[in-house]
């Protein structure tokens, strides 16, 4: 196991207020729509969209300070780019595995390059190296959410946000914009509501940066060997094809992110 | 077959003959629809006024629609109508002979033709030109369409590579002469013409014409419409054997008769300063296009580009932004926008698989600030970006939006989804026009239009893009 920044030395000391107590300030700052989130993806237009994942960020950023982190998931990075346009203090991870396309490797590298304040997080220990075949949830389980329940132990994080989209495919359309996971920690998805057109047209208009797997015409990414080009109204029909997760998620967005000790490898 | 009468006294009943006065049946049982033939895209303010009455008269509830080869169709026309139409045209000296059907069709000429001293004005020789066509035996009856084109200038803004004939204005030392393209066509299976000539003396461009049109009438195949353009030719025989041809045949013409010299004098001043107007899916309403009369009668130039827009000329950049102010219905057409480009798709056409005016208006709700066009028409160096951003719609594979050459093309089919045949479209990327060609790439096939925004978004990513 490795982990290339540690929080205690670059982090600033974490805000006292409890996650409770945040969230219902959090959820008053920054009320949902009660339903489901469907009615405001094509209430909204784009330039609404971009207004409100700010603010949520910026509420976030107010109730959380630097116990708000972002998962930066080396694809779009557009939750990353809206975090640093609320406040250049907010602190990011990403979580890589041995199996991540060396394209997404050397996007890392340049990544890095613009934002050493990330931290980066990996599991490097001894599997069985046709896990990902013959059992790809505790595949994924040890090397992609393990190493992101150690980012948001490290980082000391209360809060953290990630690129969820509610019409990316799955389960993903019951989402909500705040979330308050049963691990305690508070889950943010400031694009939930955004269309897989409109984070292109952010991307085109505010010049971010993008993984250059997606030139290929990959519309979402993961690790290599359970990645493929697909054609199909489902984003992530490419992922996980020919398991049982075809389609589904990692368990990064969906798992408990609380670290218990012993836990994992 | 014999030059068809115009006026006609009724449709003809041939339909070859029907297509020869630019006629067609619309995919509206009952309805036709009528091209008119204007070379370069140069209407006077008499002509844009005709217009406006015609369509207000003989079309009310359909706009003007300006094509990619600078004319402008009349659409939801009662076959009655047609005879009282064309005689309402032939009034305002326009014509709609050779339109549409297995003839040379309109002879395109960038905008900027004879505005500025490094862009002579080519009209006179694209006009010299038709009349030898014209004159030219089984003209009527060609295999199949023959496309020409002129640019003033090296920045080829006239499309040579997809013409059957392309010719670029250059100059060496005192002599004016053209770079030549010759066999380039698009539909289904598209491809960009070869290089005849890297300087042909302007003197040879008429005796080229002539010589080109009776070779494809020898050569080209009368069997089979899918293999019968120049270019096709072309690929029978071979690139350097096709060229060698047509230069033979060329030499024959050189001798035949004498030629009257080409020479271009300088452009007349006041036309320096250019202003493009776009209009969505080429619609031109009546009211603009009296505005576009008005522009005319105050001296301006007002020509039709190849894209759904007009360029209006003048001696400078304020007098004409003044005089297009001045105009309040061309107000949305002045304003920057995408260039999006539809052909008219099942709003009109028998061929048409997909609504691709509806996706048209539906990138340029979404994605117009995206891709803005620029108020004035660009130069070279802002070209190819331009191009990268330029967005093409055809509603089947024979890509007449030009879908094949575009930045981001997308061309429309049907497929069964759920059991129910809906709208798909493939996707294209990466082609361009100007000096050097490019035929864009396959990106994607058979999207569906929960994903055509999101795939044309990434393309007009400049990071995706590359």
């Amino acid at each position: 196991m490795s982990r290339t920044i540690a929080y205690d030395a670059l982090a600033p000391a974490p805000s006292a207020a409890a996650p409770d107590e945040a969230h219902e300030r959090l959820l008053g700052a920054f009320p949902q729509d009660p339903g489901a989130p469907g009615n405001l993806i094509d209430a909204l237009h784009f330039g609404q969209k971009v207004d409100r994942s700010l603010d949520l960020l910026r509420a976030a950023h107010r109730e959380f300070g630097p116990r708000l982190v972002v998962a930066n998931s080396l694809g779009m990075g557009i939750v990353w780019d809206l975090a640093k346009r609320v406040s250049p203090d907010i602190r990011g991870f990403v979580v890589v595995t041995r199996h991540s396309p060396p394209e997404t490797l050397d996007f890392l590298r340049r990544t890095l390059a613009r934002y050493p304040e990330l931290s980066v997080f990996r599991n490097d220990a001894p599997l069985p190296a046709d896990l990902w075949r013959t059992d790809p949830d505790r595949c994924c389980e040890l090397l992609k959410v393990e190493p992101a329940r150690r980012a948001i132990r490290d980082m000391g994080a209360a809060c953290w946000a990630a690129g969820v989209r509610a019409t990316s495919g799955g389960r993903r359309a019951d989402s909500r914009e705040i979330e308050k996971r049963p691990d305690g920690l508070i889950k943010l998805n400031p694009i939930l509501l955004w269309h897989e057109f409109e984070v292109w047209k952010y991307a085109a208009l505010y010049h971010v940066q993008v993984n250059p797997l997606y030139a290929l015409g990959y519309r979402s990414l993961g690790c290599a060997p359970c990645t493929r080009l697909i054609a199909g109204n489902d984003e992530r029909a490419g992922r996980w094809i020919d398991s049982s997760k075809c389609g589904g998620e990692c368990g990064l967005n969906t798992k408990s992110l609380k670290l218990v000790d012993g836990a994992g490898i | 077959m014999e030059r068809p009468y115009f006026p006609c006294d009724a449709i003809p009943t041939d339909p070859a003959r029907a297509r020869l006065l630019g006629l067609y049946p619309q995919r509206q049982e009952g309805l036709w629809m009528q091209r008119t033939k204007l070379l370069g895209g140069r209407l006077n303010a008499d002509q844009w006024r005709a217009l406006a009455h015609a369509a207000r008269r003989f079309t009310p509830g359909a706009p003007l629609h300006l094509t990619t080869r600078q004319d402008v169709e009349l659409h939801d026309l009662a076959p009655d109508a047609v005879p009282q139409l064309q005689r309402a045209l032939a009034d305002a000296a326009l014509s709609t002979v050779g339109a549409c059907g297995d003839t040379p069709r309109n002879i395109t000429l960038c905008p900027g033709s004879g505005t500025r001293p490094d862009a002579p004005d080519l009209a006179p020789l694209a006009r010299d030109a038709q009349a030898i066509l014209e004159q030219t035996a089984g003209i009527w009856a060609l295999p199949r369409k023959f496309k020409i084109s002129f640019s003033a200038c090296p920045d080829a803004c006239a499309q040579p590579w997809i013409n059957d004939l392309g010719f670029v204005a250059l100059r060496r030392g005192e002599q004016w002469g053209f770079r030549v393209m010759a066999g380039g066509s698009l539909g289904s299976v598209p491809r960009t013409a070869m290089l005849f000539d890297d300087f042909l003396p302007a003197d040879d461009a008429l005796p080229l014409i002539s010589a080109a049109v009776r070779f494809f009438a020898a050569h080209g195949d009368r069997t089979n419409r899918r293999h019968a353009r120049l270019r096709h030719v072309r690929e029978k025989m071979g690139d350097q054997p096709f060229a060698d041809a047509l230069r033979r045949s060329l030499d024959e013409a050189r001798r035949e008769r004498s030629w009257t010299g080409v020479s271009f004098p300088p452009p007349p001043a006041g036309l320096e300063a250019r202003l493009l107007l776009t209009f969505p899916n080429g619609d031109v309403a009546p009211d603009q296009a009296d505005a576009l009369a008005r522009l005319a009668d105050a001296g301006l130039a007002v020509r039709i580009a190849n894209q759904h827009g007009v360029v209006v000329f003048g001696p400078d950049e304020a007098t004409v932004r003044e005089a297009v102010a001045r105009q309040p219905t061309l107000a949305p057409a002045a304003r920057p926008q995408p260039t999006v480009v539809a052909c008219p798709g099942t709003r009109w056409c028998q061929a048409a698989l997909a609504d691709t005016c509806g996706l048209a208006d539906r990138l340029r709700e979404h994605m117009g600030d995206l891709a803005p066009a620029p108020a004035c028409e660009p130069r070279a160096e802002a070209r190819s970006h331009l191009d990268a951003m330029t967005v093409c719609i055809s509603g089947c594979p024979n890509g007449c939006a030009q879908s094949a050459v575009a930045g981001v093309g997308l061309v429309g089919g049907l497929a069964t989804r759920d059991g129910q045949r809906t709208e798909v479209y493939n996707l294209f990327a990466g082609g361009q026009m100007g000096r050097t060609p490019r035929l864009a790439a396959t990106i994607a096939r058979r999207l569906d239009a929960d994903q055509i925004l999101a795939a044309v978004a990434q393309r007009l990513t400049p990071n995706v893009r590359g």
